[in-house]
């Protein structure tokens, strides 16, 4: 295994039904920083990011062949639980998608589901230390208990991330989590992704050429179901490798 | 090469781009009137060249605005970032040039085309020189070529030494009895020669851009340089 890869990919193909999404991917996405995945719609990107937290299995006909392993395991064995697994890959959407509940029971879902809290001051503190991870303390620790779908769009996202965080994942995804953003709501999770990183391994499918350069460490590019290349970020965005890779980024035809 | 699925953008580019290139061509012929205001001691063509210089340093400006407007725009990556960087930084080397050009023709009304011969057969060598590496240059940028630019880099020693010789002769001449017109003279033969080196060197700036724009590395290996420079150095080496 290399050093620092948090997780590995090997040989992944994914099909749903007859149609192959993704062919022989390898990966590895190391530990404690932003990895961003770019490309095309349709390339498969969210397709590969579904993959690292068995998302795919809830999608009929999907079926994924291959490797994934996170610090060693094989997360598709049959052994693996993949509600446990989600615990330890964290999910948060496009959409900011707040249940219909306070804010605090929003938090408290996961950390009450999976029994990590003894008592309601053991819940009281990993909701408000969730939330102060998240950035959104300050806003909203005089409204725990009204709705959290009365928040900005921003501040929604921001609570699925601390929703997230609550279960203390080691790995979070993240599908286009800002494409509903505003550009200030947008900085402050770039800005809160960026602190994540200190403690949790991140990985993102944007759409925004502009924010993979500004988060991530390293950018990994898709094109028609075939990771085409992954280097540091730095390098795919002044001198990438492959020619898909440049025709992308740079908006030309193929 | 692909094209931009915007194609405003790839017209912008093209743009900036042919703008660096009609400024290469006028900086072109702004060192052929500054020799030629030399040569033929034309204190008309001189004061051409001077004002000529001026819209040079105006086109610099333009093509920073262009390249400003791009980089905030279009937030160009890749080969449309290097592209951008390059076309700035072709434009401030060619303003140098231009300047360069400007200083020869300032010297006109101090210099005797008649006099002094043997040093402006060099100066005119040397000329010869850095002007084909230029038109060199100025064509592989505008159609990129990597084996030109390498060559115009490996070249330059040429200049360099042509340089050095002329700096040796005209130290000879400079004696402590000379008139001072004498001297001024000479010593202006000697800031056209520099100017002249340093056009080789600028140009081979411009290689480097090129090859900078292509692969996105600027040559890390050192230009070869040509012999050395005046008599302390000679006389410290010997040592």
């Amino acid at each position: 295994m290399t050093i620092d890869s948090k997780i590995q990919v090997r040989n992944v193909n994914v099909y749903y039904g007859n149609a192959q999404a993704l062919y022989d991917v390898n990966l590895d996405i190391k530990s404690k920083e932003i990895t961003s995945l770019i490309g095309p719609s349709g390339c498969g990107k969210s397709t590969f990011l579904r993959c690292l937290n068995r998302m795919n299995d809830v999608i009929e006909g999907c079926r994924v062949e291959g490797n994934i392993t996170i610090d060693g395991e094989n997360i598709y064995s049959k052994d693996k639980d993949p509600v446990l697994l989600r615990a330890r890959v964290g999910m948060v959407f496009q959409k900011p998608n707040p249940f219909p509940k306070s804010i605090f029971d929003n938090v408290a879902y996961g950390p009450r589901i999976h029994g990590l809290a003894a008592n309601t001051t053991e819940l009281r503190e990993i909701v408000e230390n969730s939330l102060e991870q998240a950035g959104l303390m300050d806003e909203v620790k005089d409204r725990l208990n009204e709705s959290a779908t009365g928040l900005s769009g921003g501040q929604q996202q921001r609570i699925c991330i601390a929703r997230a965080i609550a279960v203390s994942p080691e790995v979070i995804l993240m599908d286009e989590p800002c494409s509903a953003l505003d550009p200030i709501a947008t900085a402050r999770v770039e800005e809160l992704m960026g602190n994540l990183s200190i403690n949790y391994t991140i990985v993102i499918v944007t759409h925004s050429m502009q924010q993979a350069a500004r988060v991530s460490t390293r950018t990994a590019f898709f094109h028609l179901g075939h990771l085409v290349e992954c280097d540091e970020t730095n390098k795919i965005f002044t001198t990438p490798n492959d020619k898909r890779t440049e025709d992308y980024i740079t908006g030309k035809v193929g | 090469m692909s094209e931009h699925i915007v194609s405003s953008y790839d017209e912008e580019i093209k743009e900036l781009q042919g703008q660096v290139v009609s400024m290469g061509g006028l900086v072109e012929k702004i060192w052929i009137d500054a020799i030629e205001s030399v040569t033929t001691a034309s204190d008309e063509m001189a004061l051409k060249v001077i004002d000529a210089d001026k819209h040079i340093d105006n086109i610099e400006l333009e093509i920073y605005t262009k390249a400003m407007r791009l980089l905030a725009l279009r937030s160009p990556v890749a080969s449309d970032l290097r592209t951008v960087v390059a076309a700035m930084r072709m434009a401030t080397n060619l303003e140098r040039l231009g300047d360069h050009a400007k200083n020869v023709a300032r010297r006109e009304k101090l210099i005797n085309p008649d006099e002094h011969k043997e040093v402006i057969i060099l100066l005119l060598r040397m000329y010869e020189m850095s002007l084909s590496a230029l038109q060199q240059a100025i064509d592989a940028y505008r159609s990129p070529n990597l084996e030109t630019a390498e060559t115009i880099r490996a070249n330059d020693a040429g200049i360099d030494e042509l340089f050095n010789s002329t700096l040796a002769i005209v130290l000879k001449l400079m004696e402590p009895n000379n008139p001072p017109l004498q001297t001024e003279a000479l010593a202006s033969l000697l800031f056209v020669a520099k100017s002249l080196e340093r056009m080789g060197d600028m140009t081979t700036n411009i290689a480097e851009i090129i090859i900078f724009q292509e692969t996105g590395a600027f040559p890390t290996e050192e230009r070869v340089r040509g012999g050395q420079v005046g008599l302390m150095e000679s006389q410290q080496s010997r040592q």
